[in-house]
């Protein structure tokens, strides 16, 4: 079997992937395993895990993949500092010591990592737009389609359209540095509070409490939108190269006022920011699909890209975009390009030194359900928890099943850790915390107390895949989460008077009020027998005590920690949160039975 | 998952014994100048000996072995900071100004017009450039 690896990393999220005569073995995030969040250090750890979930070693690999082309990105930086001067002295007093020290030569840090690598064993780059548009493309179920990617930056591209057939990606046309639609909406989240490239999407869930007021201003101010689906920023109001904030004093003066500091409270102001450039966001995505549209002629459209997790703006492309099928990268944003990287090398010709392998698209698509990470055996979990201290059950999975529903029917929170992790930075029910969603107050008791997160977070509903319709607007599936739909007509409840801001969280908009966004929108998993067995089976269950297919699904973890791995961080996330129930691998464990009322935790909090 | 490193290999201990010299070698420079009390041969025998207990009992000397790495760091870092802070100010803004004043810019801060590039290909695999 020929295996290639594929590695992205040293800027942010990074990960490594493993494919075995093309098929995807295995993709881990680093900051699963390193237990620090968004962990941009060298994958070391994901790439040892891929290995042994393949059973090989690095003398085995046919190929390395990089995500990216480390000298033309260290152009790129040079070349922007030379058109930024004689602003951006500190950036690079900081960038370009660290590039001087290891990411020049990328070559020479795999090997010194792969001491077993082989000397023949080509190490191979891809352009970072191209590693995202593999990784949209290769593994979706269409056999040709439109490729669109969009992100902050990778060498010069922030966003390219391209042509996808076969084995074949055909780059057409880009937009370059610095007009980025990611680098916008990360200069709006630092504005606002949030950390760049992991609060986006706190953001993005805030913006349905404000009112868009801000729109014109942004269009004629800070980003020009064009006929022809481009778009301009205007570089009077951001600075790029800014180490805190990429906004200016310009940019402050005329949105209000200085960045909010993440413990100072939100305004009207900031929510009404959030709407705005939310509402931007997805008319230039809308304007970029359409090109992508007239530019390939194709009826099915992929995918990639950090700012394809804006799963409000993708649910808009569905709907109001020219394409008939849409497919997304579960792991849209860097970590996804690790998995792209080693496609790319795989299917690419031989005369760019790729494999020239042919591709046989599957008629649902190849990431498995997203399932690609470890999986500790029944035995492996027990020790964990033996070592731990911890009080549990061994059951039977009906058996399990049959105690996990009581508990949610019973209003408890429950910990759910089955099968192998998910790759991508959401929980689809093997790393998830579940809840009842029929409940008004489950929303804030599970941010509160459970995630001792920000309140106004919605939370997903999990639906069994043939009762979607019922319950939400979505045409076709949506199992990797990355779509919101409207809440079915059936399922409304109307609002006698509208409430202001955060308030109106708390009115009931729903028959599934604690995943019902304030505008009366659902992030949508729709949960499938084949891609997601073990979790089907629950909901299943669940359907068949309460009529309800819905669960409340949320990654399983706290603020400022990646998704709980292995047994022993589920038990120490479970111990130190409020969580009622963990169910892991076949244990069964209740909070009140245990010894433990804290343990140190396994992670480095990451401030937001 | 989430297991510490607590390999200690032969590599390991020598960093660790040896990352005590430099604060010995400070005190025999000091001592030398009268600063603080002690021979300078005595700091010299010292270091021998630092060095095999940071080997021997690593455990021991961790604490001090890591403060002084977090020390080092952290001057190397401001040092390094300083110095291409200079190289930016003596070497890239003159040659930004110059480069604009034979009308180069190599960002495109216009505000007008398509933005759309036409693809020149992803280039060979085998190239990181
Ligand atoms: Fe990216």
């Amino acid at each position: 079997m020929h295996y290639v690896l594929g590695i992205s990393g040293l800027y942010h999220d990074s990960a490594a992937a493993l494919l075995g005569d093309g098929r995807i073995l295995a993709a881990v995030q680093e900051e699963r395993l390193s237990r620090r969040k968004n962990d941009a250090r060298f994958p070391e750890r994901a790439i040892q895990s891929c290995l042994d979930q393949a059973g090989i070693t690095a003398g085995d690999l046919a190929a390395v993949a990089f995500y990216e082309k480390p000298i033309l990105k260290f152009s790129r930086t040079l070349e922007v500092f030379l058109g930024w001067a004689p602003r951006g002295g500190r950036a690079f007093a900081r960038a370009i010591p660290d590039w001087l020290g290891g990411r020049l030569d990328l070559r020479g840090r795999i090997r010194s990592a792969l001491p077993k690598l082989r000397v023949d064993c080509p190490i191979l780059f891809t352009t970072h737009h191209e590693a995202h548009a593999a990784s949209a493309f290769f593994p979706s179920p269409f056999a040709e389609a439109a490729i669109l990617t969009v992100d902050g930056v990778g060498e010069w591209a922030t966003t390219t359209i391209a042509r996808g057939s076969g084995a074949t990606i055909e780059p057409l046309e880009e937009i370059q540095f610095p007009h980025s639609l990611g680098l916008l909406y990360s200069a709006f989240t630092a504005y606002c509070g949030f950390r760049v490239n992991s609060g986006e999407y706190k953001l993005m869930g805030l913006a349905p409490y404000g009112d868009p007021h801000w729109v014109e201003t942004l269009l004629e101010e800070v980003v020009s939108l064009h006929e022809d689906g481009s778009f301009r920023l205007n570089l009077e109001y951001l600075d790029p190269l800014a180490e805190d904030h990429l906004t200016n004093e310009r940019f402050h003066d005329r949105f209000g006022g200085p960045p909010r500091r993440p413990d100072e409270p939100l305004e009207k102001r900031h929510l009404d920011l959030a709407r705005s450039i939310q509402v931007v966001t997805e008319r230039a995505l809308l304007g970029l699909v359409r090109r992508a549209h007239e530019q390939t002629g194709s009826a099915h459209l992929c995918l990639a890209g950090g700012v394809a997790l804006n799963c409000v703006a993708n649910g808009r492309i569905l709907r109001e975009g020219p394409f008939q099928k849409l497919w997304i990268q579960p792991a849209a944003g860097d970590a996804g390009a690790a998995l792209g990287a080693a496609l790319a090398a795989w299917h690419g010709p031989l005369d760019r030194g790729g494999f020239g392998a042919p591709r046989i698209p599957r008629a649902s698509d190849a990431m498995g359900g997203g399932f690609l990470g470890p999986e500790e055996t029944p035995e492996a979990v027990e020790a964990s928890l033996k070592r731990l201290d911890a009080v549990w059950e061994r059951l039977a999975p009906e058996v399990l099943q049959e105690r996990v529903v009581e508990a949610l029917i019973a209003g408890k929170v429950v910990g759910w850790v089955q099968g192998r992790m998910e790759f991508g930075p959401r929980a689809l029910g093997h790393r998830s915390i579940l809840g009842d969603p029929r409940s008004p107050d489950m929303q804030s008791r599970m941010n509160l107390k459970v995630k001792f997160r920000e309140s106004f977070r919605p939370f997903a509903p999990a639906v069994l895949a043939e009762r979607s319709a019922e319950f939400f607007e979505l045409t076709g599936e949506s199992p990797y989460m990355l779509l919101v739909a409207p809440v079915a007509g059936a399922q409304r409840i109307p609002v006698a008077h509208e409430a202001e801001g955060l308030d109106r969280l708390k009115q009931v908009r729903s028959t599934l009020p604690a995943v019902t966004h304030v505008d009366g929108s659902v992030r949508v998993q729709t949960v499938d027998p084949d891609r997601n067995p073990q979790f089907y089976a629950l909901l299943k269950h669940f359907e068949a005590k309460t009529g309800c297919p819905v669960l409340i699904n949320t990654s399983f973890n706290v603020r400022g920690e990646p998704v709980v791995g292995s047994a022993e961080d589920a038990y120490r996330c479970f111990i130190n949160s409020q969580i009622d129930v963990l169910a892991v691998g076949p244990c069964y464990l209740e909070r009140e039975r245990q010894l433990h009322a804290a343990l140190p935790r396994s992670f480095e909090a990451i401030p937001d | 998952m989430s297991r510490p490193e607590t390999i200690r290999s032969l590599r390991d201990r020598f960093a660790i014994g040896a990352s005590l010299i430099p604060p010995v070698a400070l005190l025999m420079i000091a001592s030398r100048a009268g600063w603080v009390p002690g021979s300078p041969r005595a700091y010299l025998a010292a270091m021998p000996v630092v060095l095999g207990l940071g080997m021997l009992f690593p455990i021991f000397v961790e604490p001090w072995h890591r403060r002084f790495s977090r020390m080092r760091a952290w001057l190397g870092g401001r040092l390094v900071f300083l110095l291409f802070l200079g190289v930016y100010g003596v070497a890239v803004v003159p040659m930004a100004f110059l480069m604009r004043l034979v009308g180069q810019r190599p960002i495109d801060l216009s505000r007008s017009g398509s933005s759309w590039v036409r693809s020149k290909g992803f280039g060979s695999l085998r190239d990181p450039f």
